[in-house]
């Protein structure tokens, strides 16, 4: 397509504010990205990977067993004695929502996104001892809306 | 406000970017992309964290031979940029437009005698709409097509236009007739 011719005046603005030159780059900003460039592919993304970073730890630590207080007794070689866990409830809890806004995704569309957080708690429990097992675990959903800003 | 002169710091002999390509597209294009990522952030350092990630974002994903396009550094910009402007705003709790730059003459590089010139340019831009703004940012300095424009913002090649006119006459009435005289 080509443009349209812009009136004389318009035109004259336009390479008056061609004669103005971006402020150069600082050197440092040029060494940071050399740096960033001699780093692995993975660790490309700082500021997602905190993200990646904080999803990690939480996995660790949200993978808690709580296993309750009374003593399991010693296996014995007929195994008799092992937990027989059986399933005792679940349940899911939302711990946040954000909302990143607007997005543009790799094929330059439009996106709303948004991200719920939800912790899942499923319970177990050997009947035989009265052992219960608690297993927690993060999970994060994201949701992705296309939108047509025109 | 004293506008900053400011020469280049970096000497770009081609010995200097031998056996790292990516250097002489950094050389060329980080100036215009720092221009562009300071409508998205107003402190400089902000400006230089969205020219680094998108500059680097770029590279890794679509490394050279000329897959790395200004029109692709833009867009990663615009992306790393509206991220910016957002936690910036759930920082500061208010979605507010984004105050003037006060930093706005250091935008351009000019000669002190130009000075003037160049910040009433600077802080006309600033009271541009942003869609505006960005197209007079990405075609005078950042120096890319219509067509390439509308990749970089998601629409039409004529509303990038269309905007790019408006946006001039827009300019040519909020800057003093004398800053336009040669």
């Amino acid at each position: 397509m080509n443009a349209p011719e812009l009136p004389p005046d318009l035109a004259e603005l336009e390479a008056r504010l061609r004669a103005l030159a971006p402020a150069p780059a600082p050197r440092a900003l040029e060494q940071a990205t050399a740096t960033r460039l001699q780093r692995p592919a993975v660790a490309a993304f700082p500021r997602r990977s905190h993200y990646a970073l904080g999803g990690l730890l939480a996995a660790a630590a949200a993978v808690a067993l709580l296993v309750s207080v009374a003593p399991p007794p010693a296996p014995s070689p007929a195994d008799s004695s092992l937990p027989r866990w059986t399933r005792a409830g679940s349940e899911t809890q939302e711990v946040g929502e954000s909302d990143d806004g607007l997005v543009v995704s790799a094929d330059g569309s439009w996106l709303r996104r948004v991200r719920l957080d939800y912790v899942d708690t499923v319970r177990w429990a050997d009947p035989a001892t009265g052992a219960q097992l608690v297993v927690t675990t993060p999970r994060q959903e994201i949701f992705v809306e296309p939108i047509r800003p025109f | 406000m004293v506008a900053v002169m400011s020469l280049p710091e970096i000497e770009s002999p081609a010995a200097a970017t031998a056996g790292e390509p990516w250097r002489e597209l950094f050389r060329s294009q980080a100036p215009r992309l720092l221009l562009y990522a300071r409508q998205f952030a107003h402190e400089a350092a902000g400006a230089e964290d969205i020219v680094q990630e998108a500059f680097v974002r770029c590279w890794q994903r679509y490394g050279e031979g000329g897959r790395t396009t200004p029109a692709l550094l833009f867009s990663a910009a615009r992306t790393i940029g509206l991220d910016h402007l957002r936690a910036r705003a759930r920082r500061q709790q208010r979605e507010a437009a984004v105050a003037p730059d006060p930093a706005a003459a250091e935008w351009f590089a000019c000669p002190a005698e130009e000075a003037e010139r160049a910040e009433a340019i600077a802080l006309a831009l600033q009271r541009l709409p942003s869609a505006q703004r960005e197209v007079v940012v990405l075609r005078i300095w950042g120096d890319l097509r219509f067509a390439e424009i509308a990749s970089v913002l998601a629409i039409p090649e004529d509303t990038a236009s269309s905007r790019f006119r408006y946006a001039l006459a827009a300019l040519r009435d909020l800057l003093p007739a004398s800053l336009l005289r040669p």
